[in-house]
């Protein structure tokens, strides 16, 4: 009796989560009728926004968009390992210092960060070029924190065994630590390149040129570009409207995440569980 | 030891690189503070931008609206999320890893894309919210149109952002929990309610203190649902701390105004960050 209780309000929740993506998934279907009851919509789908999207533009887009996020993620993963690995195993001058900073890093609201940056990398040359658009996203304080976390639940045993045998600390950490954290890799690897993919406002601002613009900016541009005129504006005898539109660039842009976590879910979930915990 | 060099050498990549772009912006932006800064001239104002931010007014509202998200961001995700594993913790596993996989799907999709449901979900007239509320003959509400709910609408909207993690986490600490303790309960008699409060609660504090903590961050962080759904309105009721400050500089285009309350914010971060470390007796294990 009670189960049934429990499994109709868990229910509930799974409908919360999952009606607004279905919804905009149906949007996406449709063109002049939005949001009508799903039973009646099926009669009305088309795949008119479908044909109307810029699909040379959004390949060109996507292919800058891996590279910037590829690249960002490896990297970033990369430094999130050393710098976990680092404050969970060894003990140094200024460690608490150093880690408080990164906390700090982790807390303030990132929006008001993008002028002085933008600063920054302008005089380190690097406005609008990949190099401009990748190097701020090479460091990720949470995905740090969270590599400390995981790591700090590692027995220290294998380490000192491999020590004692004569190995180098950078050999204990690629041949111990990272056969150990798979799990924490395929997470790091997602929520860094999750972070890079849905950056629209510094990728914005950094990238003025057309031809390394990302889907996010690409498809922001291509969307404002609908209602005011320009090569894709919108008119009276387009059969799409404003929000099927939307909705199919929302699904363009969340398919490669999704691709990413379906793949790797089975790592994500034991990753999670492992660097969710204070020790 | 040498052991101790190493250390310092694995966090050098990250640090140096933490330095660039997030330390040195931040004293930057604390520099700016100090300057008016208009169409690219500065001009020495020294604490009058400070005083702006300082005394009662937008900032305030800001970070009053800012407490209101992490009301119902630690309500969704301390509270609402242990009540679900619990739930799926007394479930046939394979079914609450079904369901687990779909409170997870709202996280990997970002904030932007299924926005315009929601849009949908809020109109006046004709959304769906105020159709349910017709249909149960209740007063229909302006869901962003009213000061007073705006932000508690926003909170509605960004309910699933990080529930998917938080049942995960508090469900992978249920389960590492010792079966005997809670068994050796239930003989006694003791109520499952009483089993949740007195053990496995304190047991599962660790868990909680970092779903507290990450939440806490991720409330202070949220300036899309604002800038979206409501551009900050209606009165600025929606207005959060990173959305006041992102609209002082990019919408207004006042800097100094905008670094002011950067540098402000960032000595209350400095200061909470300070708390969570002690509190967590981190360097002390």
């Amino acid at each position: 009796m009670s189960r049934w209780v429990i499994i109709l309000l868990l229910m509930l929740v799974v409908m919360w989560a999952l009606i607004p993506p279905l919804l905009t998934l149906q949007t996406s279907f449709m063109t002049a009728y939005v949001f009508i009851n799903p039973l009646r919509a099926i009669s009305r789908m088309s795949l008119a926004n479908w044909r109307y999207m810029p699909y040379r533009l959004i390949l060109k887009w996507i292919r800058n968009s891996l590279f910037v996020c590829g690249i960002s993620s490896l990297l970033a993963t990369f430094t999130c390992m050393l710098a976990g690995f680092g404050f969970a195993k060894y003990n140094f001058r200024g460690k608490n210092v150093i880690f408080w900073l990164f906390l700090v890093s982790m807390m303030v609201p990132i929006t008001v960060l993008f002028l002085p940056r933008f600063l920054i990398v302008r005089n380190l040359g690097m406005f609008d070029s990949f190099a401009g658009m990748i190097a701020p996203m090479l460091i990720y304080p949470a995905g740090v924190f969270f590599a400390r976390q995981y790591i700090s639940r590692i027995s220290g045993e294998l380490a000192e065994a491999a020590r004692i045998d004569g190995a180098s600390e950078f050999q204990i950490f690629r041949h111990i630590i990272i056969p150990l954290t798979h799990p924490l890799l395929a997470i790091l690897i997602l929520f860094t390149f999750m972070n890079t993919w849905h950056q629209f406002m510094w990728q914005f601002l950094v990238a003025r040129n057309a031809e390394i613009q990302t889907l996010m900016v690409g498809l922001g541009s291509f969307l404002r570009g609908l209602g005011t005129g320009g090569e894709f504006a919108i008119t009276g005898t387009s059969p799409v409207s404003l929000e099927g539109l939307q909705a199919t660039a929302s699904i363009i842009l969340a398919l490669p995440p999704m691709l990413i976590f379906i793949l790797g879910q089975r790592y994500f979930l034991t990753g999670l569980i492992m660097g969710g915990g204070y020790e | 030891m040498k052991s101790r060099w190493m250390g310092a050498i694995f966090i050098a990549p990250a640090t140096l690189l933490l330095l660039i772009f997030y330390i040195a912006p931040i004293f930057y932006s604390a520099r700016l503070g100090f300057y008016n800064v208009r169409f690219g001239v500065l001009e020495w104002v020294g604490f009058a931008n400070f005083k702006i931010v300082l005394y009662p007014g937008p900032f305030w509202d800001a970070i009053r609206t800012s407490g209101k998200f992490l009301c119902a961001i630690l309500f969704f995700d301390l509270v609402l999320a242990y009540m679900i594993a619990l739930g799926l913790d007394r479930l046939n596993p394979r079914i609450a890893a079904l369901m687990r996989t779909c409170y997870y799907l709202p996280v990997v999709l970002s904030a932007v894309a299924t926005i315009s449901v929601w849009r949908w979900f809020f109109r006046y007239g004709g959304g769906a919210f105020n159709k349910i509320l017709s249909m149960l003959s209740l007063p229909l509400v302006m869901w962003l149109g009213h000061p007073r709910i705006a932000p508690w609408a926003l909170c509605l909207a960004l309910s699933m952002g990080t529930i998917g993690i938080s049942t995960l986490l508090y469900s992978a600490a249920l389960g590492q929990l010792n079966v005997d303790w809670l068994d050796a309960a239930r003989i006694d008699g003791a109520s499952e309610l009483r089993i949740i409060w007195h053990i496995i609660t304190p047991l599962i504090r660790p868990t909680m203190f970092y779903i507290f903590i990450t939440n806490t961050i991720g409330a202070f962080q949220i300036w899309a649902h604002p800038y979206f759904f409501t551009g900050g309105g209606p009165l600025g009721s929606t207005s959060t701390v990173a959305y006041e400050i992102f609209n002082t500089a990019f919408g207004r285009n006042d800097f100094g105004l905008a670094s002011a309350m950067t540098a402000v914010t960032s000595v209350l971060t400095i200061f909470l960050a300070w708390f969570f470390l002690r509190w967590s007796g981190f360097g002390h294990e």
